[in-house]
């Protein structure tokens, strides 16, 4: 009985979780500019999938253009994030030399910085460079976080120094014992990193906008908002189906990745 | 274990460096930051679009690169930047509810020797109170494209059905009252009224109140008995008279009341046409549009002008390409074409008197000179007032905050943040 409740009462708040995203999908399958939909004639009589299609070729809005740029710079910062991080949070974890707390200690300080604060120097600094409007201006800047600096530093802590000892004097200097030895032990501290790191790049609004000028430049969460005004509030069908586009890689990548949430949330909640 | 994790690094930074070349581009390209759609599947987009190759074809070897920035505070936000980073477009759409923080702050040029200029335009062409929006003395900072008044919609069909007569110029409160409250019947409204401060401050300017002065200063202008009187008066259509739907049943419904039928007046501008073209409950001969009703009868009414036109940078490296292009859009066969998507109202008083062609158009023309420009055009840091003001009214509606107290305590926070005090 107490299960059932239980049950029941998971079942009712996943409903309710899943409503708004469900309605997103049925508003898309409405004709082209039709107004949002009343309750009742909620599920569309024919599903316009085409909807989908008009969206992603879009000639002018190209949001296949827009979900490449967001994929290719998900990646490039993932990946860098993973090399530049892990290789600072082994020297900190694994090296001892004087000041290494300090420098930590810096580490830690700087996450208490809003984002907002340094985007106007790295602005002027992109500008300085002639990487606005590029991948350049997207990725670069990106390629560092504290967070996990901090997330990966912790975990390598955990990891016995026998190792490294044993692999020293099997001749291994710390680049191989970085590679060989530490990273294929961090792995569940690293697929942490990349997800958190994936959402956050593939959500960040206010740095993308910044940095690029041209429609080709621009990542998905940019070209969603254009498409907000583009299509405005008569066109709710195609927005809707275009914020479906946006949010499909997130579900898929969160839905591979939950376990990696969880384990990420309970190390840097608990270390 | 091989190590993977350096290889795959590497890949990375070729992969982030290859992307880093700029695209070669032999053409000179002029940069255009606008807000508006050019990507949907409208009218207005194509007609965008096919104005801009005829630049193009007109100016072999330019490349007009339009910019479209999404959201009007990060529009302002990502411009400011640009700007003070000396890396803006040529030519910005200047939208009249923020023109003040660019004009204020000298980073547009003074288009006052180009339009005397042999090349020049005359301003007399345009409505002159939206040519007023951009101008600072003898310095003009915009040339004006198009713009709309606020006004009150009003479905045609709901009037009949409940009896009503049709709104009239010079109509008064207590009649749109007595309207309102005749249309409320059969589950439909007789307005609608969203917490919108841009859409609900001309009625307080119409009962003779305002949240600013002419110096600026909020104390003793939000809070004044007008304003109090006349944010009251709104209240009561939703608590005291129920002829509005209270903003928790708007949040509940989703759905525009207007659009769909279910309230038979609101206010907007021309822009909503658009919209109602495509609702499937409401026809554009159904609906018909009056100036805000003033408080007492004779009164003067008021209404708001919102206005977008071109500006070129200070420090523009092309200023002659970026005039000329400002010309030609504001011409008058250009205009012809592009204000015939019918968004807005055309600028130019030749081409909105062409398209006057309809009562609706007419009546919207008959308002324009009880327009005055928006608050944004003059005060710099104007959104803080907004978004002060829309919570201010939050209290009043949601919470049932006293109008007195909620509006001097807005009004202490505006003169603190606009440095009034």
């Amino acid at each position: 009985m107490r299960r059932a409740l239980a049950y029941a009462a998971l079942i009712a708040l996943a409903a309710f979780l899943v409503a708004p995203f469900a309605w997103m999908v049925l508003v898309s399958l409405h004709p082209t500019r039709a107004p949002i939909p009343d309750y009742g004639e909620l599920i569309p009589a024919h599903a316009q999938w085409q909807n989908y299609w008009l969206v992603l070729t879009n000639s002018e809005v190209p949001v296949a253009r827009f979900a490449l740029n967001s994929v290719f710079v998900a990646v490039c910062v993932v990946s860098g994030q993973l090399v530049v991080c892990s290789l600072a949070a082994y020297g900190l974890a694994r090296i001892r030399f004087p000041g290494a707390d300090a420098v930590f200690f810096l580490f830690v300080a700087s996450m208490m910085f809003a984002g907002v604060v340094t985007q106007i120097p790295v602005y002027l600094l992109m500008r300085d460079l002639h990487w606005l409007d590029t991948y350049a201006a997207l990725v670069v800047p990106g390629l560092s976080s504290a967070f996990n600096v901090f997330l990966l530093r912790q975990f390598m802590v955990g990891i016995p120094r026998e190792l490294d000892e044993a692999s020293q004097i099997d001749g291994a200097g710390h680049l191989r014992i970085y590679a060989q030895v530490v990273m294929p032990l961090c792995k569940p501290a690293l697929a942490t990193a990349a997800a958190f790191t994936f959402f956050a790049v593939w959500t960040d609004f206010f740095w993308p906008l910044l940095a690029t000028n041209s429609m080709r430049m621009r990542t998905l969460e940019v070209g969603l908002s254009i498409f907000k005004n583009s299509y405005g509030a008569t066109n709710w069908p195609l927005q809707m189906a275009a914020a479906v586009v946006t949010l499909m890689p997130m579900v898929v990548v969160f839905v591979l990745a939950q376990r990696w949430f969880v384990r990420g949330i309970q190390m840097s909640g608990i270390k | 274990m091989e190590a993977t994790w350096p290889k795959w690094g590497a890949v990375a930074l070729v992969l982030c460096l290859a992307g880093c070349q700029p695209a070669g581009q032999p053409k000179t390209v002029l940069r255009i930051a606008v807000w508006n759609a050019v990507g949907d599947d409208s009218d207005s987009a194509r007609i965008e679009r096919e104005v801009i190759e005829e630049f193009e074809r007109l100016h072999p070897g330019v490349e007009v690169q339009m910019e479209n920035i999404p959201g009007s505070q990060e529009y302002v936000r990502k411009l400011l930047l640009s700007f003070v980073a000396g890396a803006e477009p040529d030519v910005i759409r200047l939208d009249a509810s923020s023109a003040a923080v660019f004009i204020e702050n000298g980073v547009l040029r003074d288009l006052s020797t180009d339009i005397a200029g042999p090349d020049g335009i005359d301003l007399d062409e345009f409505f002159p109170n939206t040519v007023e929006i951009a101008r600072r003395g003898d310095a003009v900072y915009a040339i004006p494209v198009d713009f709309t008044p606020l006004v009150v919609y009003y479905n045609k069909r709901l009037f009949d059905e409940a009896g009503v007569g049709y709104p009239k110029a010079g109509w008064t409160w207590a009649e749109f009252l007595r309207s309102a409250k005749a249309l409320t019947r059969d589950g439909k409204f007789g307005y609608t009224f969203g917490n919108w401060m841009p859409g609900w401050l001309p009625w307080v300017w119409n009962g003779g109140g305002d949240v600013l002065g002419p110096d600026g200063r909020a104390v003793g202008v939000a809070d004044s008995p007008k304003t109090v009187a006349a944010v009251d008066w709104l209240r009561d259509l939703i608590v005291r008279h129920q002829v509005a739907p209270s903003l928790s049943q708007m949040a509940a419904e989703g759905a525009a009341p207007f659009a769909n039928a279910e309230a038979a007046m609101e206010t907007s501008g021309h822009w909503n046409l658009t919209g109602l073209a495509n609702a499937p409950k409401i026809k554009l001969s159904e609906i018909g549009v009056a100036p805000i009703p003033v408080k007492e009868p004779g009164q003067k009414p008021v209404t708001v002008i919102y206005e977008s036109g071109w500006a070129i940078g200070k420090h523009c490296r092309q200023p002659r390409l970026a005039w000329e292009f400002v010309k030609y859009y504001t011409s008058q066969p250009v205009q012809r074409k592009v204000q015939s998507s019918g968004v807005g109202i055309c600028a130019r008083k030749d081409i909105a008197r062409e398209r006057a062609n309809t009562n609706l158009e007419m009546e919207f023309l008959k308002i324009v000179p009880s327009g005055r420009m928006p608050w944004g055009a003059s005060i710099e840091g104007y959104d803080f007032v907004e978004s002060e003001g829309q919570k201010a009214m939050d209290g009043i509606l949601k919470s049932g905050r006293d109008t007195r107290s909620a509006l001097h305590e807005f009004a202490v926070r505006v003169d603190r943040q606009l440095g009034k005090t």
